[in-house]
């Protein structure tokens, strides 16, 4: 049996999945030797622009050509797994969701003009195409992407966890941050995965992995957090930085203008 | 007339293209075209908590988010009035060369060495120069082993904060980065082996205009002077005089100028600026090789690259020695009291100067941010050197000059995420 | 400490025959080894040890036997190609994303031809044996023979 036909393609980002996938020094080649690698453009000058079996896209939907790049991968792909929070929820830049677009061309570029074509607001992929597969985080678990590959090429369907940050401290017995120390942790909102390392060293969890899907109650996060002396403004802010796409937080920050 | 363009360049960071056009003799445009999407990072600054900041810069690059932490932090206790230990200090200097390592070896060997070679990319290229992959990996790896423990992870770091670091390393783990520098630094040998050995193109030369940070008795990577190549030098907070910054049309990344002139930022700037500041075996390689290094030729950059490499992994195991002679302090975070202020402070990134300035309230928020980063910086002058190149090739097929221009944007080693960036907005 | 033995190759292409060979001998001294084709078997993570024997270029003399751990080898071993999965690569992600198996031994012969065909060549034919040896040194058992 060959092996499968893959492609590694990028919307807007910071490309931290395809760095971490990179910086999987130890087991790079054996990785990149289980698929067809027919682009990856960061790694390759091979160009392809045919179909593949699996498509991996990290970035979030910002611009025409974006819309328009991803549209032609889903057609083009069997599969496509959206890889980070920019593809899974719009990323950092999808915080700036609700904002005047021309405000904000003037404010960055002194010009209201749409030099790059900017769509008005950054999208995660699914809100445009359909998705197979999410692998959230900002960045990636490198980990959780190799085993989600080894299933894909085994015809296997990748399981991803679908619970909290907290499990992951309560496993590793570190001392809830909200409850012993007041922190604003966003640990009951974000889904597992990075065995609840920023709480491991100290610091509150910001969120990166991004919302569990359909289950983070943000509303809960912020009654919590209000109550610990946190201003609203502050709790928002904060899980817009990577969830900002969120029904829930949308309306909760909604909510709170009127 | 003739229209070359290379669409979404490949072995970069980043979206960008190569657009040329040639009418008859001259070169009417040579330019790269960055469309990256605008993600109006400073807008996500305004209104947010000084602790957030770090976390936040960091996302705008993923080859180099630690000097954006380290900058970050920086600006913002300059704004605070807070000092830090000099412990602190030195794991930052530690944190910047961890990135430092790890971005040249990405770069010398995976993004820039395979078209040398005649490869579409390293995997190709891996079968033929087996030890070499397999000594780049090693060195890579090595930077990649520093940032986990200082940074807290290779990729967007999670303990640097302004005041100091929430993870306090342990000696043993220290230790093990020191064992795993010295296992690697024949991965830093190699690349100077391999570039010097290379005949680097002649084909974009002119005399050049170099910045970079004045980093005091050693070599290194922080500071808050500025040196310019024309003999001058500056504090950092006259950036603006030193960079300039334009929108331009063709590209979603802004030009900066200095005195009307574009300039050049990174590696090859850090070596013509410091070179008497280097030690070691570092040193001696320079001198051997001196030759290899000219500053009329922006391909130089990697060559100044691979003794940076090889200079940075020696540093980094002199700084853990020096932390673990002193003993690691058991706190490495002092407490901070937001105050309102104004602080503006310049790492060096592997790429080149990067620039954070930030206005605080009192609560600690951001009412002002300002990043100029080095890749931004850098497009004016790589867009002067492309019209050189199209100058001098214009008699070679298109493929021939498509790769040769590619050669010479690579040679940059341009991030071009980071170059999308931020430009003053708010009070 | 519990070990799991996997044979891997394909009789059918002469020396890659290697793997089942190596079963057949190791299953007529009633010692428990699988077969398996570069898609490992998901238990491979249940157990602390695992041995795998497969036929490997590593450009040296047909017939020469290679055992170690599959850390410290060459990450470029050229049985990698664009049309086969390599249980090595396999198991060297495995471990490093789960921790499992803690050992993880490899013994490789050098084929001599991978054409299609049925039968051994006589230099691998001469490793089985030592193979063998191997093996059982591994797992504790003395050879009978």
């Amino acid at each position: 049996m060959g092996k499968l036909r893959a492609a590694f393609y990028s919307l807007t980002g910071c490309q931290g999945e395809y760095l971490t996938i990179l910086g999987m020094e130890d087991i790079l080649l054996d990785l990149l030797s289980l698929v067809d690698i027919a682009e990856f453009k960061l790694a390759s000058s091979k160009e392809y622009d045919g179909k593949v079996d699996i498509a991996f896209v990290e970035g979030s939907v910002s611009t025409e050509r974006d819309l328009e790049y991803i549209k032609r991968i889903r057609g083009n792909s069997k599969i496509l797994v959206a890889l980070g929070d920019c593809a899974v929820w719009g990323g950092t830049q999808a915080s700036t969701s609700g904002q005047d677009p021309k405000e904000l061309m003037r404010s960055v570029y002194k010009t209201e003009k749409n030099l790059y074509g900017f769509l008005g607001e950054h999208k995660g992929i699914p809100e445009v195409v359909p998705v197979d597969y999410e692998i959230q985080g900002c960045p990636i678990e490198g980990k959780e992407f190799a085993r989600v590959l080894i299933d894909l090429v085994r015809d296997v369907k990748p399981e991803l966890p679908d619970y909290p940050v907290c499990i992951e401290c309560k496993v590793r017995e570190i001392p809830c941050l909200i409850v012993e120390r007041g922190l604003p942790c966003l640990g009951p909102i974000t889904v597992a995965g990075c065995d609840a390392r920023c709480p491991s060293y100290n610091t509150a969890c910001i969120g990166c992995r991004g919302p569990i899907r359909d289950e983070a109650n943000v509303a809960g996060e912020l009654e919590m957090l209000l109550r610990k002396g946190y201003d609203r403004e502050r709790i928002l802010n904060l899980m817009s930085l990577f969830g900002a796409r969120y029904k829930g937080l949308r309306s909760l920050i909604e909510g709170g203008k009127s | 007339m003739r229209e070359i363009v290379v669409e979404h360049l490949a072995r970069v960071e980043g979206h960008g293209d190569i657009e040329v056009v040639v009418e008859g003799d001259a070169v009417k445009r040579a330019v790269l075209r960055i469309y990256e999407g605008p993600r109006f990072f400073e807008r996500i600054l305004i209104g947010k908590s000084y602790y957030e900041v770090p976390d936040i810069t960091a996302r705008i690059c993923s080859i180099c988010p630690d000097p954006y932490q380290v900058a970050s932090s920086r600006a913002i206790e300059k704004a605070m009035g807070i000092r830090v230990d000099r412990q602190v200090e030195a794991l930052r200097e530690l944190q910047l060369i961890s990135d430092v390592i790890h971005s040249h070896a990405l770069h010398l060997f995976f993004l820039a060495l395979p078209d040398f070679l005649g490869y579409k990319d390293a995997i190709g290229m891996a079968a033929q120069y087996p030890e070499t992959v397999k000594l780049a990996l090693k060195v890579k790896r090595a930077g990649n082993a520093v940032k986990e423990v200082i940074a807290g992870r290779t990729v967007h770091g999670v303990v640097t904060k302004p005041g100091g670091y929430t993870k306090v390393p342990r000696a043993e783990d220290l230790e093990g980065l020191r064992k795993q520098l010295e296992s690697s630094i024949d991965g830093a040998r190699e690349a100077i082996r391999v570039f010097s050995s290379l005949k680097m193109p002649e084909y974009a030369l002119d005399d050049n205009l170099y910045m970079a940070v004045d980093p005091g008795e050693h070599y290194g990577y922080s500071g808050d002077h500025i040196l310019v190549s024309d003999g001058t030098r500056h504090p950092v907070e006259k950036y603006m005089d030193l960079t300039n910054e334009v929108t331009v049309e063709h590209s979603s990344a802004k030009h900066s100028s200095y005195k009307g002139s574009s300039f050049m930022t990174g590696a090859l700037a850090r070596l013509l600026l410091n070179e008497k500041r280097l030690y070691g075996e570092a040193k001696e390689s320079y001198e051997s090789l001196r030759d290899k290094i000219d500053p009329r030729n922006p391909f130089s950059n990697n060559m100044a690259q691979a003794i940076e490499l090889l200079y940075s992994v020696q540093r980094a195991m002199d700084i853990i020695d020096g932390l673990l002679d002193e003993g690691i302090k058991d706190k490495l975070m002092v407490e901070v009291k937001p105050r309102a202020g104004e602080g503006i402070a310049v790492v060096e990134a592997p790429r080149g100067l990067l620039y954070h300035h930030y206005k605080l309230d009192d609560n600690g928020k951001v009412i002002f941010a300002n990043l100029v980063t080095p890749t931004a910086q850098n497009a004016a002058n790589m867009d002067k050197y492309l019209r050189i190149a199209v100058r001098n090739l214009k008699d070679l097929s298109d493929d021939e000059l498509k790769l040769k221009l590619e050669m010479l944007v690579r040679a940059y080693d341009p991030c071009i995420s980071c170059s999308v960036h931020l430009t003053r907005i708010g009070v | 400490m519990r070990s799991l033995i996997i044979c891997i190759g394909n009789p059918m292409r002469s020396d890659d025959g290697l793997g089942f060979r190596v079963w057949e001998e190791l299953r007529a001294r009633g010692v428990h080894a699988i077969l398996s084709g570069p898609d490992l078997p998901p238990q491979i993570t249940d157990f602390d040890r695992v041995i795998l024997i497969d036929a490997i270029d590593f450009k040296a003399e047909p017939g020469s036997v290679f055992e170690g751990r599959i850390e410290d080898l060459d990450v470029l071993e050229a049985r990698s190609s664009t049309h086969a999965l390599s249980p090595l690569s396999f198991l060297r992600i495995i471990k490093e994303v789960t921790g499992r198996p803690e050992e993880a031994i490899l013994i490789g012969v050098q084929p001599k031809s991978l054409e299609e065909g049925e039968g051994l060549s006589e230099e691998v034919e001469g490793a089985v044996s030592e193979v063998i040896d191997r093996v059982m040194r591994l797992i504790g058992l003395e050879d009978e023979a």
